[in-house]
């Protein structure tokens, strides 16, 4: 039998099981849309031909929220983000800014800041000097750049370390000087790429919860890339699952993680268990399963998303030889001996072995023909 | 046990001997030597007599100041000018080299594959009054027939520019290289312009870089006598060709030995004045990162 198991970890409080998180947010961005990416394309040139960091992403991003790019590195994400930023220019489509297209428009006209992956202090200036550097820059009055910077370094709690350097400063605290020095510029959006990715977990799972706080209490939208699923889910409101250039998956924390969309999503948040096997039959929202054995796998999957396609003809009658072709080509099966109703169910929550009675407390999807038609 | 740290401790100590030992044999024994060399009185005939008499000092002064000083300014000229040259080829090499990096910084280094005298001389064909450059223009009537270039100052300081060159550009572009490109991003980011981003963040941070290019450049310029003995005339003399001749020709060493550290004062003191100018904890600090 064709079964990939992993231990999994229950989800985190707060992140997908329960709680606010999940309770709050809506698929859609909401009315005021701060950020708008338009059928957005990156190529990049390369030594052989070119390259798609990005392949076609549309994306609102709502007024307020708190919204996070996730997929593994090389997935676009950080693109997407420079993009957003002024960093990198499209090579197709629009980005527009509270409804203005920025395309073209340099970094120090667009009305967002971005909270570096090396943070990016500026190693000869104090930490005050630091962040007054872009109301400095924007002409703000002496007075104000003063007390606008006092209250910034006391949101992020460094009253005390305003004539220190940068480098005589902690990694969290530097990350707590460019978060600062971004949002006393009170931008329209903040962007931050993989902010936490060089801080050790304790500090991360607490600065994570100071981002949170922060961001509620200034009310700026932010746009946080990251390839740690545990950050994605915890601080999101929305987010999206990237993949090679793509966006595979965009919903709440909680739709990602018990939704997962496409088997990439499935595998890359949580840990789950791939099972492979020929549909015998579809019993209403049960799915049964051909082990191969005499014992039957039953997945219900009542929980399971109900949209899939309607197989084609063409792929032909159920077929045994055709499932186990495509197992052991390592591709995911259709099964169009399930689909009588015309629906195949695409994922599931749950594996029950019927025989044993025994939950696996994974969760289990049925695999999606359609990207992965076995030729 | 105790000895045992000890010599563990002492171990570092141990490692830069040879080092120490170096300095004392080929620094400062030469520099003591010549130290009482110059407040020594005498001739080559006579021989000389150690007599701690600073008339040498006195005297070479007011007898060789202003070559002196026009060492110092043909050295500072030299300086700006590879400062103006070096800069910016040391910024689009850092910048925007790419790949090409270390191909550019080759090119740059591969003048000094040739010898320091024969490159010099070369120029000498090429500045004199009939050589490569003022033939062709001369015969054009572009410029005068009694024009020349050769034993002016512009030869000697422009010798001096093209020959210690790439003592700027090479600490500079280190300096450069060494800024992270996200600064500049962030400096656009917090809006900056191209100007203002260079003037506040990439200047002072390659300040290092510039010290050490000005230094690399200024002193040993200033106390060349190559470029001023094949480039230069009678009116171009500068301190180096003053104290070769009175050390090699005139065979006066005490005379040259006070030259020697009547300079060597001035470059040590202008040394630690702008050091002091630019901030010199800043400036190691930020070289140290």
């Amino acid at each position: 039998m064709d079964v990939q198991t992993a231990a999994v970890p229950p989800p985190r409080a707060g992140a997908a099981e329960g709680s606010e998180v999940s309770a709050e947010p809506a698929p859609s961005a909401g009315p005021g849309s701060a950020i708008e990416l338009v059928g957005i394309a990156k190529t990049f040139a390369s030594r052989r031909g070119t390259v798609a960091a990005v392949e076609r992403v549309d994306l609102v991003i709502g007024e307020g929220e708190f919204f996070s790019l996730l997929g593994p590195s090389g997935c676009g994400k950080t693109t997407t983000l420079r993009m957003i930023g002024g960093f990198e220019d499209p090579t197709e489509g629009q980005i527009l800014l509270h409804g203005k297209d920025v395309v073209g428009v340099p970094p120090n006209h667009r009305d967002v800041n971005m909270v570096f992956q090396s943070y990016a202090l500026f190693p000869h200036m104090s930490v005050f000097e630091n962040v007054a550097f872009g109301l400095r820059r924007k002409g703000v009055a002496k007075r104000d750049t003063e007390s606008r910077v006092r209250e910034m370094l006391e949101l992020v709690q460094l009253e005390g370390k305003a004539d220190r350097r940068p480098r005589e400063l902690s990694g969290g605290q530097q990350q707590r000087v460019a978060l600062a020095r971004a949002l006393v510029n009170r931008p329209r959006a903040l962007l931050l790429d993989e902010p936490l990715a060089a801080l050790d977990l304790k500090l991360r799972q607490a600065m994570q919860l100071e981002l949170k706080r922060i961001q509620r209490e200034v009310g700026i939208t932010f746009v946080f890339v990251t390839h740690d699923q545990n950050e994605a889910l915890t601080m999101s409101d929305r987010l999206v699952v990237m993949n090679a250039g793509r966006i595979e998956q965009l919903g709440s924390p909680r739709e990602v993680y018990e939704h997962p969309r496409t088997r990439f999503v499935a595998g890359f948040i949580g840990t789950s268990n791939f099972i492979r096997r020929p549909v015998r039959s579809m019993e209403g929202d049960v799915a049964v399963l051909d082990s191969g054995t005499d014992e039957r796998i039953v997945v219900p999957g009542a929980r399971g998303r109900r949209r899939g396609r309607t197989p084609r003809r063409r792929h032909g009658a159920p077929g045994e030889d055709r499932a186990d072709r495509a197992a052991a080509l390592g591709r995911p099966l259709r099964h169009p001996g399930a689909c009588r109703g015309g629906r195949v169910p695409r994922h599931v929550d749950a594996v029950r072995d019927a025989v044993a009675g025994r939950h696996l407390t994974d969760r289990v999807r049925a695999e999606r023909g359609r990207r992965h038609r076995p030729r | 046990m105790t000895r045992r740290r000890l010599r563990g401790r002492l171990t570092p100590y141990w490692l830069a001997l040879p080092g120490w030992l170096w300095l004392l044999i080929f620094f400062v024994i030469p520099t003591l030597v010549m130290l009482s060399l110059s407040t020594q009185s005498g001739s080559i005939e006579t021989g000389f007599r150690q007599t701690f008499d600073v008339a040498n000092y006195s005297q070479t002064w007011s007898q060789f100041h202003v070559q002196f000083i026009r060492s110092i300014v043909y050295g500072l000229i030299a300086t700006v000018l590879c400062l103006t040259i070096g800069y910016p080829v040391a910024y689009w090499i850092a910048f925007r080299g790419g790949a090409r990096k270390s191909s550019l910084l080759f090119l740059i280094l591969l003048p000094f594959f040739v010898s320091f005298v024969i490159r010099t001389q070369s120029w000498n064909f090429i500045l004199a009054d009939n050589g490569l450059l003022l033939t062709p223009l001369k015969s054009g009537h572009l410029v005068p027939q009694d024009f020349h270039i050769l034993a002016t100052s512009t030869a000697v300081v422009g010798g001096l520019a093209y020959n210690f060159l790439p003592f700027m550009i090479l600490p500079v572009y280190v300096a450069l290289e060494r800024i992270d490109p996200a600064l500049l991003e962030a400096s656009a980011d917090l809006y900056a312009s191209r100007t203002a981003a260079f003037l506040r963040v990439v200047f002072p941070l390659s300040l290092p870089g510039v010290f050490a290019g000005v230094l690399l450049t200024f002193v040993p310029a200033a106390s060349d006598y190559v470029n001023a003995s094949i480039l230069g005339g009678a009116k171009t003399t500068m301190i180096g060709n003053i104290i070769q001749t009175e050390y090699f020709t005139n065979l006066e060493y005490n005379k040259a030995a006070a030259l020697s550290f009547i300079l060597m004062a001035a470059l040590l003191i202008g040394v630690f004045a702008y050091a002091r100018a630019l901030g010199t904890e800043d400036v190691f600090e930020v070289a140290a990162g």
